[in-house]
Formats: C-alpha cells, sequence, structure tokens
C-alpha cells in the first residue's frame, strides 16, 4: 500500500507537471540537479523533478519498513544490514553531487 | 536538449512497449530503452542510461509487489545482497558517467547478447506462483537467510538453504557494477547466481531479484540525478509509458504465449547488440 500510494503521487505530479511545459510550449529540455528543485526551474519542470525524486525515494521507504519490522522482531543482524544500504544509499546521493 | 511533443509521444510509446514486454518476460528496461534513446533518439549514453534507471525504478515498484504478497521474496537475502548490489549500483554510475560512449556501447553489446541468450532458451524471469515464507530459522544450527515456502504448482512445502553467500555478494556487486553503467535491472545476472551458485529455488531468486533491482536502481540514478544528466521532460514520458506498460503487461501475461514474445524479443536484442558493436567500433548507424 505504501508503494503504491508513493507510485501514485509521483505519476500524478509528473503527469501535471508534463502537462504544463507542454502547454507553455517549451522544446528544450534541461537537465537538473536535485539542489534546483526550488530554484529558477519553471512550474512544470519542477512538478516532474519532483515527481521523479519521489519515485526514486520509493524503494528506500521499503527498506525503512523492513528496518522498523525487524527492530520490532529483535532482528539485530538485518536491522543493522537494512541501516547500511539506507546509509549507502546517502552517500550515493551526496557522492554524486546533489 | 531538444524534444518535440512528437518525440515525447514515441518515448512514452517506447516506456509503454519496454514495461509491456518486461512484465510478460521479466526481461525488460535497459536493454531496449538504451539503445532505443541512443540510436533512435540521439541521447548521449549518460542521459539514456539515467532515464532507463528511472523507468527501472518504477518496474520494480510497480510489479514488485506482487512477489512480496505471494511470499515468495527472500527480505533477508535481498538485503545482505543488497550491501554488495549498492556499492556496485554506485561504482557502475560513476564509470557509466566517465567511461567514453564507444567502451560503454561495448559493454552493452555483451550484455544484449548474453540477455538475448538467456532469452532465446527460456532462462528468463520466472512469474510462479508462491506460498508462505517462513521467516524463522528453519531448524536448529540453520542459517539465518535459509527459510521454506510452499510451492502451489507442485503442492508441497520447499525447504531451501542458502550457500556460498560470500561469492554470491561477490557476484552482486558485479550486477550492481552493470547496472549502474549500462542502465539495466540487472536481473539476468542476479537470478542465475541466486539459483546456481546459491542454490536459491529459481521462483525465490526470481522473486528476490526483482525486489532487488528497483534499491539497486536507485543507488546509480541517484549518482546521475547529482551529477545533472536527468532530463525531466525526456524522462517523465518515459516513465509514465513503463507505468502503464508494466500494469498492461501483468494483465496480458498468461493470455498470450510468452515463446513468441521471446524469440521476438531474443531477435530485436541480437540486432541491437550488433548496433551497438559497431558503435563501439566507431562506425555510426543510425
Amino acid at each position: 500500500m505504501l508503494l503504491r500510494g508513493s507510485l501514485a503521487v509521483s505519476a500524478a505530479l509528473m503527469i501535471v507537471g508534463l502537462a504544463i511545459w507542454i502547454s507553455s510550449g517549451r522544446a528544450s529540455a534541461p537537465a537538473v540537479m536535485p539542489g534546483r528543485l526550488f530554484s529558477r526551474l519553471d512550474a512544470g519542470a519542477r512538478l516532474m523533478l519532483a515527481g521523479i525524486a519521489l519515485l526514486s525515494v520509493t524503494p528506500a521507504l521499503r527498506v525503512v519498513a523492513l528496518l522498523l519490522l525487524w527492530i520490532r522482531e529483535r532482528a539485530w543482524r538485518f536491522v543493522a544490514t537494512s541501516a547500511v544500504v539506507l546509509l549507502l544509499l546517502a552517500v550515493a546521493l551526496l557522492a554524486g553531487g546533489g | 536538449m531538444h524534444v518535440t511533443l512528437l518525440e515525447l509521444l514515441a518515448i512514452t510509446i517506447l516506456g509503454l512497449v519496454s514495461g509491456t514486454i518486461g512484465a510478460i518476460t521479466g526481461i525488460g528496461g535497459g536493454v531496449i530503452i538504451v539503445p532505443a534513446l541512443v540510436l533512435a533518439f540521439g541521447f548521449d549514453f549518460p542521459t539514456a542510461v539515467a532515464a532507463s534507471l528511472a523507468a527501472v525504478i518504477a518496474t520494480s515498484t510497480t510489479t514488485g509487489g506482487a512477489y512480496v504478497g505471494e511470499g515468495l521474496t527472500n527480505m533477508r537475502l535481498a538485503m545482505t545482497l543488497e550491501v554488495a548490489t549498492t556499492i556496485g549500483g554506485i561504482s557502475g554510475g560513476f564509470l557509466g558517467v566517465l567511461l567514453p560512449e564507444r567502451v560503454l556501447s561495448g559493454f552493452f553489446a555483451v550484455a544484449m547478447a548474453v540477455t538475448a541468450s538467456l532469452v532465446a532458451i527460456g532462462r528468463t524471469e520466472h512469474h510462479g506462483s508462491g506460498g508462505q515464507v517462513d521467516p524463522e530459522p528453519i531448524a536448529p544450527g540453520s542459517g539465518a537467510l535459509d527459510a521454506r515456502y510452499f510451492d502451489v504448482e507442485a503442492n508441497r512445502k520447499v525447504v531451501y538453504h542458502v550457500r556460498r553467500l560470500p561469492f554470491g555478494m561477490g557476484i552482486s556487486y558485479g550486477a550492481g557494477v552493470v547496472s549502474g553503467m549500462l542502465g539495466v535491472g540487472g536481473g539476468f545476472i542476479k537470478v542465475p547466481a541466486m539459483n546456481l551458485i546459491m542454490e536459491v529455488p529459481i521462483k525465490v531468486a526470481a522473486a528476490t531479484s526483482n525486489f532487488m533491482i528497483g534499491v539497486t536502481a536507485v543507488s546509480s540514478f541517484l549518482v546521475y540525478l547529482g551529477r545533472g544528466e536527468v532530463h525531466p521532460a525526456a524522462t517523465t514520458p518515459l516513465i509514465l509509458g513503463t507505468i502503464a506498460g508494466g500494469l498492461m503487461g501483468t494483465r496480458l501475461h498468461g493470455r498470450i504465449g510468452d515463446r513468441p514474445v521471446q524469440v521476438t524479443l531474443a531477435a530485436i536484442l541480437v540486432l541491437v547488440a550488433l548496433q551497438m558493436t559497431l558503435r563501439a567500433f566507431g562506425v555510426g548507424i543510425g
């Protein structure tokens, strides 16, 4: 349910963002970095980027859900494992320069 | 980068086709998307790979929940292997941005040839039915990753022991590198590794891999995103098409024969592998 909800919201953001972008008559599709989410981007691009960012976070939410489940089960080895995976994802974001 | 309305529509259709084929055959995503974006739309490799990784995340999110609900996915094994795969994904992401396109084209040609062989002989991810996975150790002395499930088709309880974990983690690292470098899910490496080396049943291996590819794709996607290789207006229609295709493919699966789709897909992969090989040698095609 968590996954589907996140997927639905991210798809909605992307659809609305794309519609706004198309209606603005733009043809150029600039690349963006996450730091520009709230900067000079037009509304359409901003919504699309927000949708894409939410989509990319969804698998990480799954890992968080597992971490919480294993805390409840006191499976500390797997709590540590899932925490390491989350840490690595954070490293990926920082290492990329975002 | 310029994207016309017609190209947006074409990219959406590409996502739809990729998502549908992926849901039916278990192979899709990057092996179709990346060469199409590079050869037909003129994307540079990092941009195409970033878009493909976003589509892989969408595919994993759209279809992965089904396997978890069936109880086939070994979450403990998935998270353990994911440590290695995520490190590999980060490494692959950086390689994908830094390596010359001709080198990437060569790697891609090899990956497509391997995938075409697996598809042609029918060794793709198995969409089997499942049962209940018991998360508790199955017997005193058994490993924490060992588990059991009820195979509905065979009508019996299946117990399995996960073996050669260090070897499996090494291959998972390699799968992550390939995923991050080429924008593919990596299932064609992970599933055989779990099944043949770690002795995990094929249905569990496929389900567990399906769960993993989303997290792996995120690790490398974040590298591309951070380095400014993501174009929202070009990536969004691909993601939306992939989601729709995945949902459609799930409904079509079982109604149309897998074999004709597999043979067609294998033929397309071979043709595109040849094109990518030529590109690797600097021969311009398309």
